[in-house]
């Protein structure tokens, strides 16, 4: 079976590394962090500084010098934090961006990691700050849900078909990235060098690779434990004790959960759909619909 | 609402720039509830600034935002299904690059159900305007949906060519299928009988739960077949 390393001529992934330093898996990330009102811009070990136009009062955006994970990244992000400190503006127009090596994943687990994306969606944008689920730049798929649509035709066309012509870099999960960097783009999160808000927001993002590479865990299970358990009891089968230090974000995205889920089932079970309308036209053609309409709405 | 982020925090230059045509919805002094319009212009002078909207209706009115009695909401609509006259649409939001915030034409899908239904209709003398445009955004922010009975009752009698029960789910006629059928989004997903009960097949009761919330009164007259 062909990784996304090899469907994109990636560089082979690295080991990942042992030391975790509070992340929960040594998967290799790269985080971006926007920032406004920064004339003088520090330097920050680890980090490039790069202008960015789309930011007001000389915006810039801190990038990873490079993909690390584990003890490694928090470091990084420890060292931004404190360079940052009492400087520039994380204003609405800001975000942070976080790339997920995804090269060791074949592509239905990039499928089914995208999937269970959709599925929780609600609780993690409750995490990247709620008024960011209809950001210009990162819409959620829940509410913009023609995305759906791409996606499905994504899933079945493959890997060698994923390009900007077909999926949007503007969405809230950017798998354009995958063909670029070999790595999935999160852009949901609001601005912030805060490392603890950091590395809860990554924590959930790799531990939605960690379940879809657990083999005793399945995806198409939790729609069903929603309905019967609950909302805690499904984002804890996700997320595990991540959950227990979010339960406002638990509580607040409890009734938009179900919209997640629906999402994620029009994704798994999308074929399933196609075959049962392909059967009801075979099945079931005729004119009287049509000639009731007729008579009805044509009159004179 | 954002009202205050959003005066606060934005220069009258910033909110032409977001949301200069596109819809948000409004509410002042005088008004019994939010309504939609779209922004067509910011006014400046000096310190002060307004915006000036078009109603649905035509009706073009200035705005001052800082005035406290002015409630704007910049949230979209829910989208999804909607009734349209005798028909129904299923509205989605696209991903696209762009700077404005609000609601805007290019940034919706509009499937109509169905498209090839109305154009024999047409051919046969009866008259439709557009399928879906401007006029229906009113609709498009506050949709009523139909109860999954009355839906039935119209569509099956041929009075109706769609109705929506819910966002997701609407009763329509499809071209060239003999009895009315329940769609989810863009998908046929069951058969209404000629019973008026609706049947879906058992390989998508994952849609159950879903019809069991959106529909409660309704819930008896659908069934699974195997």
């Amino acid at each position: 079976m062909d990784t996304i390393q090899f469907h994109y001529s990636h560089n082979s992934a690295e080991p990942e590394t042992t030391r975790l330093g509070g992340l929960i898996s040594g998967t290799r990330i790269g985080v971006e962090v926007e920032i406004e009102d920064m004339p003088d811009a520090p330097k920050v070990p680890g980090w490039r500084c790069i202008p960015d136009g789309s930011l007001r009062n000389s915006g810039v955006e801190y990038v990873f010098n490079g993909p690390i994970g584990g003890a490694g990244a928090v470091s990084r992000l420890n060292k931004l934090q404190a360079e940052l400190d009492g400087q520039g503006t994380f204003g609405p127009r800001t975000s942070v961006h976080v790339h997920m090596d995804a090269r060791d994943m074949l592509w239905s687990n990039v499928c089914d990691l995208v999937t269970l994306y959709a599925m929780v969606e609600p609780y993690l944008f409750s995490l990247c700050g709620q008024e960011r689920e209809e950001s210009i730049y990162a819409l959620s798929l829940y509410r913009g849900e023609n995305q759906i649509t791409d996606l499905i035709n994504i899933f079945r066309d493959g890997p060698l078909a994923l390009n900007s012509r077909v999926w949007s870099k503007y969405s809230a999960i950017n798998i354009l990235s995958l063909r670029e960097r070999g790595a999935i783009e999160f852009r949901g999160h609001s601005g912030t060098s805060n490392t603890a808000v950091l590395c809860n927001w990554i924590n959930h993002l790799l531990a939605l690779k960690a379940f879809i590479h657990h083999p005793d865990k399945s995806l198409s299970s939790l729609p069903k434990m929603l309905s019967t358990h609950g909302p805690m009891a499904m984002l804890r089968e996700v997320f595990g004790d991540l959950v227990n230090s979010n339960r406002e974000h638990v509580l607040y995205s409890e009734q938009k959960l179900y919209h997640g889920v629906w999402v994620a089932e029009e994704l798994l079970f999308h074929s399933r759909m196609r075959q049962v309308q392909s059967t009801i036209r075979e099945n079931n053609s005729g004119q009287k619909q049509l000639l009731k309409l007729k008579d009805k709405l044509c009159a004179d | 609402m954002s009202r205050d982020h959003v005066v606060g925090d934005m220069t009258a230059r910033d909110f032409s720039a977001t949301y200069a045509d596109t819809y948000l919805k409004f509410k002042s002094r005088d008004d019994d509830g939010y309504y939609p319009a779209k922004v067509l212009d910011v006014c400046m002078s000096d310190d002060k600034w307004a915006v000036f909207v078009e109603k649905i209706n035509g009706d073009k009115v200035l705005l001052d935002l800082k005035d406290p009695s002015i409630e704007v909401d910049y949230r979209w609509p829910t989208l999804g299904f909607i009734n349209v006259e005798d028909h129904a649409v299923f509205v989605r939001r696209k991903a696209h690059r762009q700077w404005k915030k609000g609601l805007r034409d290019l940034l919706l899908d509009v499937r109509v159900m169905d498209d090839r239904i109305i154009n024999e209709l047409r051919e046969a003398g009866a008259k439709y305007g557009a399928l879906f445009g401007k006029v229906h955004y009113e609709e498009l922010y506050s949709p009523e949906y139909t109860k999954v009975d009355e839906a039935i009752e119209q569509v099956i009698s041929g009075e109706k060519i769609a109705r929506c029960i819910s966002p997701k789910f609407a009763i329509t006629s499809r071209y060239n299928i003999e009895n009315p059928v329940l769609m989810y989004k863009d998908s046929i997903v069951g058969v209404v009988n000629n019973y008026g009960g609706i049947e879906i097949p058992k390989m998508l009761d994952h849609l159950i739960p879903m019809l069991e919330r959106v529909v409660p009164n309704g819930y008896n007259s659908i069934s699974l077949q195997p």
